[in-house]
């Protein structure tokens, strides 16, 4: 969990006029020109009422909608980190606040609590409610995930460790969202800042990157096949490979292992999420340390690579052998 | 009908038919003059065919005439009763509808369009090539070795007749400076200031083929050298000299035509100074390609230590800051402090932000009303042009219109005076209007007497039934009185003698009238076949016949004799 107090960049009023203008009213503390841009653009594109959405442009843009009397608003918050869950509450503790006293000083008094300390206090139905943000705990639907998917989800795995392309599909956004959100608990020390596209609507955001996992709502992939290595349809729940990543994800002994595992898992009633995620996290890095084992030759002072030689030597069968050496090319520890 | 006659006589002399001024009516019209008017007509109604315009003295040739005459009339599509009769042997009445019906044929005076006088550049053009080509065909054809220089004279004109008088080009030797490969500055010296211009150097007359040669010949040259020498950028010099060396020794080849033996020598020459130059060529490439190796694993080896140090640095500040860092937040003032300044810190940014609100919000307000206004007034402006291109699409199609109706108002002033004044055209409508009236009051005279006769037959109706009624009633009250009564039966007899005595006359009477009507009917005939005057007719027929006999014969007694 990052520390909110390095995360939090500025956090913007937007209100929308009867001749669909968008202005941002009030801005704090300052507002880059591509932010203002994509705020502009993007700020009331989901047609719902309340709608929350999550926007990427190397920052995370949380942008929620709302109204007062007729009027069309919006926060949009700028962050550097993505946790979506914790974002939207901030929102909507500055949304309630707004909507009281409509002085965007108030909010700028929430903000700077919260950029300062990581917590701050609310005034709700008489009693005071204390935010911590410093300790935000996601609430993510993992088990459901694994549940509808089945064996599959060990796809999903197999995309995030070895660094591969996913498309992930729902025409609802919100799921997507939420499926997104999840999908980033399976594989803990990818930082999602890397990877993680939550909407993409036009083929350049995604096009040259080796390593995303990107979330669409139009029913026709913005993508052609070419451009993506794995298919996730959330709201048929199906999961395509394209045919020129067969090779990639041929699956051996250790990744039935996982999947029965990772199902048994969610069989479990009582594990919790985190409880999930962590035992996930465990097996990944037991994963990691033995093929970190592997690695003898040394380059640098604490650089230890695995050379081809040597993996060839160990005389495995080739899908391991394959799958060993994309997963070496992904954790930087393969000697080319 | 004297109006009919008088349209179709002004028509007539409008056609340029010769009617005497006198006549007046149809009824003067004689033969020769319904056949005239009859040619006339048909001769403007159709352009093409040419007829005589005066009947010829002979009987056949006037009776042949006349039946052509008389079919063109019905190929027109005249329906009445038409032959060579109604030409020759005039009737008033039938003249007049013939002449009727050619003069509603006659056709309309057309305008005569001026030819316009193109202008332009490409009619012009044409019109020139077709008088050109007229004139050429014009003209008897002359063999080209008889004409000068291939120009034939025609009047004003200069035809040009044969292509094949142009004459070789003629080429000298000119120099020019070479852009291509390097050359010493002597001799860039020497092309910059000492050379004439081309212009100069030679014929003006063969200083194109001259340069075009020389440009063929250049790359022809270039070619050659480049081949044999593979030259190489960096070796300027050396190249310089061999270029001039190949340059003086293919100059001078060329000049020298009758001298192999010194061709050798040279060639001897520069065989050991290519090799001697390749030689040295390859082993400064091998040289070359070693000195960039090294460049490059010199600038690799720099840019390794270069990011070392970099990083080196960084890591030291890091650590330095760090270490501030950590000795500051050891103390618990300076904890207190840092709270303190970042509350303060926060507090400024309240205030300013507040600041800031009070000085926006009216702005932003005011914003708002502005687009409002300005969103309101584009309509407006929207509503303003769709009503001012409705406007003026109206005024476009409303001077439109009027132009139209001048023209047409024009053109119909021009037809109103084209118009001969002397048809009175007042009497004619009002001539019309008369006859109109008095038709209507003979139709209605025609509907007063079917209604009298209506009325009478059904008066003649109603009193047959009255009688056949009162007879068979006064039948049956005698009967039944005449089987006990004398007196009864007498009055029967007589009642029945007088019933059928009285059908008698009323037969007698239906008899008379349906004579009468008979006839009326025969007379009728009677007239008509009188007006048909067939016997004057058969007269004339048989006249015509025993002429015509009359004539043959004698043509035949003409052509035995010239036998």
């Amino acid at each position: 969990m990052t520390n909110t107090l390095r995360q939090l960049q500025s956090f913007h009023i937007i209100q929308r006029n009867v001749n669909n203008e968008i202005t941002i009213t009030w801005t704090f503390p300052s507002i880059s020109h591509e932010h203002k841009i994509m705020i502009l653009k993007k700020a009331f594109m989901l047609q719902e009422k309340n709608a929350f959405n999550c926007l990427r442009s190397n920052d995370w843009l949380y942008i929620r909608e709302f109204e007062i009397e007729t009027r069309q608003l919006a926060v949009c918050l700028i962050t550097a980190d993505y946790d979506p869950n914790k974002y939207e509450t901030l929102c909507n503790i500055l949304i309630r606040r707004y909507q009281k006293t409509e002085n965007p000083v108030e909010l700028v008094k929430l903000y700077l609590s919260v950029f300062t300390q990581g917590s701050l206090s609310v005034q709700e139905n008489g009693t005071l409610v204390t935010h911590d943000f410093k300790k935000f705990n996601s609430i993510t639907n993992v088990k459901e995930m694994i549940k509808a998917f089945g064996l599959e989800i060990i796809l999903i795995y197999n995309s995030l460790l070895l660094k591969k392309r996913m498309l992930v599909y729902h025409q609802n956004l919100r799921k997507l969202q939420k499926a997104l959100l999840s999908i980033s608990k399976i594989m803990l020390h990818r930082n999602p800042n890397d990877y993680l596209y939550p909407h993409i609507d036009d083929m350049l955001d995604a096009r040259g990157k080796t390593f995303f996992v990107a979330g669409t709502a139009s029913a026709k992939p913005p993508l052609s096949s070419d451009y993506y290595d794995l298919f996730v349809n959330l709201s048929s729940l199906q999961i395509s490979i394209s045919s020129h990543a067969k090779e990639t994800f041929a699956m051996n002994k250790t990744h039935k292992d996982l999947a029965i595992f990772i199902v048994q898992l969610a069989e479990n009633s009582e594990m919790t999420e985190q409880q999930i995620i962590q035992e996930i996290n465990v097996k990944t890095q037991e994963l990691l340390t033995n093929l970190k084992s592997l690695a003898s030759v040394k380059i640098s002072e604490d650089k230890y690579v695995i050379t081809l030689e040597m993996l060839r030597a160990k005389k495995l069968n080739p899908i391991t052998e394959n799958f060993l050496f994309n997963l070496a090319v992904a954790e930087n520890i393969m000697m080319l | 009908m004297e109006e009919v006659d008088n349209i179709i006589i002004d028509s007539l002399r409008n056609i340029h038919c010769d009617i005497d001024d006198d006549i007046n009516s149809l009824r003067e019209f004689t033969a020769d003059l319904v056949f005239t008017a009859i040619v006339c007509c048909l001769e403007s109604i159709t352009p093409g065919v040419k007829f005589p315009h005066k009947l010829p003295p002979s009987m056949s040739l006037r009776l042949k005439l006349a039946t052509n005459i008389a079919e063109h009339i019905k190929e027109l599509g005249y329906r009445g009763d038409m032959g060579y009769q109604t030409i020759l042997y005039c009737n008033e009445v039938e003249t007049r509808r013939v002449l009727m019906f050619l003069v509603e044929r006659l056709p309309r005076d057309t305008s005569k369009t001026t030819v316009s006088e193109e202008l332009g550049y490409v009619p012009r053009l044409i019109k020139e090539i077709e008088n050109r080509i007229k004139l050429s065909f014009e003209k008897p054809w002359v063999p080209n070795c008889l004409l000068k220089d291939g120009m034939r004279d025609c009047g004003n004109t200069q035809l040009r007749q044969d292509f094949s008088h142009g004459f070789p080009l003629q080429t000298e030797n000119i120099r020019i400076p070479s852009t291509q490969g390097n050359y010493s500055e002597a001799l860039k010296k020497y092309w910059v200031h000492n050379l004439p211009d081309v212009t100069k150097q030679c014929n003006p007359r063969n200083l194109i083929p001259s340069l075009l040669y020389k440009d063929s010949e250049f790359s022809i040259n270039c070619l050659n050298l480049s081949q044999s020498l593979k030259v190489d950028e960096d070796i300027a010099n050396i190249d310089v000299t061999t270029n001039t060396i190949n340059e003086t020794n293919v100059t001078t080849d060329v000049s020298l035509n009758g001298h192999p033996v010194e061709e050798n020598a040279y060639e001897n020459k520069i065989q050991c100074l290519l090799q001697y130059v390749n030689n040295n060529k390859s082993k400064f490439k091998e040289l070359q390609e070693k000195q960039k190796i090294l460049e490059a694993k010199l600038a690799q080896v720099s840019d390794e230590k270069t990011k070392k140090e970099t990083s080196l640095k960084e890591a030291i500040a890091r650590v330095k800051t760090k270490s501030k860092a950590l000795t500051v937040l050891s103390n618990e003032e300076n904890m207190i402090k840092l709270r303190n300044l970042v509350e303060n810190g926060s507090k400024r940014l309240i205030e300013l932000a507040n600041q800031w609100n009070q000085v926006q919000t009216p702005l932003l307000t005011q914003h708002h009303e502005l687009q409002q206004n300005l969103s309101a007034q584009e309509t407006k402006v929207i509503n303003e042009q769709q009503k001012l291109q409705n406007l003026k699409e109206k005024n476009h199609q409303l001077s439109t219109e009027l132009k139209e109706k001048d023209k047409l108002e024009q053109q119909l002033l021009q037809e109103y005076e084209k118009l001969s004044k002397n048809t009175n055209r007042s009497a004619y409508t009002r001539r019309i209007l008369e006859i109109i009236g008095n038709i209507k009051k003979q139709n209605e005279e025609i509907q007063k007497v079917l209604k009298d006769t209506k009325t009478i037959q059904k008066d003649i109706n109603n009193l047959n039934g009255q009688l056949d009624r009162s007879f068979t009633l006064s039948d049956e009250l005698i009967f039944r009185d005449a089987k006990r009564d004398e007196m009864a039966r007498k009055a029967y007899k007589l009642l029945a003698t007088l019933h059928t005595d009285c059908g008698e006359v009323v037969q007698a009477v239906t008899d008379l009238g349906l004579v009468e009507r008979e006839c009326r009917n025969l007379q009728e005939q009677v007239d008509a076949e009188l007006a048909r005057e067939i016997s004057t007719k058969l007269e004339r027929v048989n006249a015509d016949l025993a002429e015509v006999k009359k004539e043959t014969t004698a043509l035949i007694k003409q052509m035995k004799e010239q036998l």
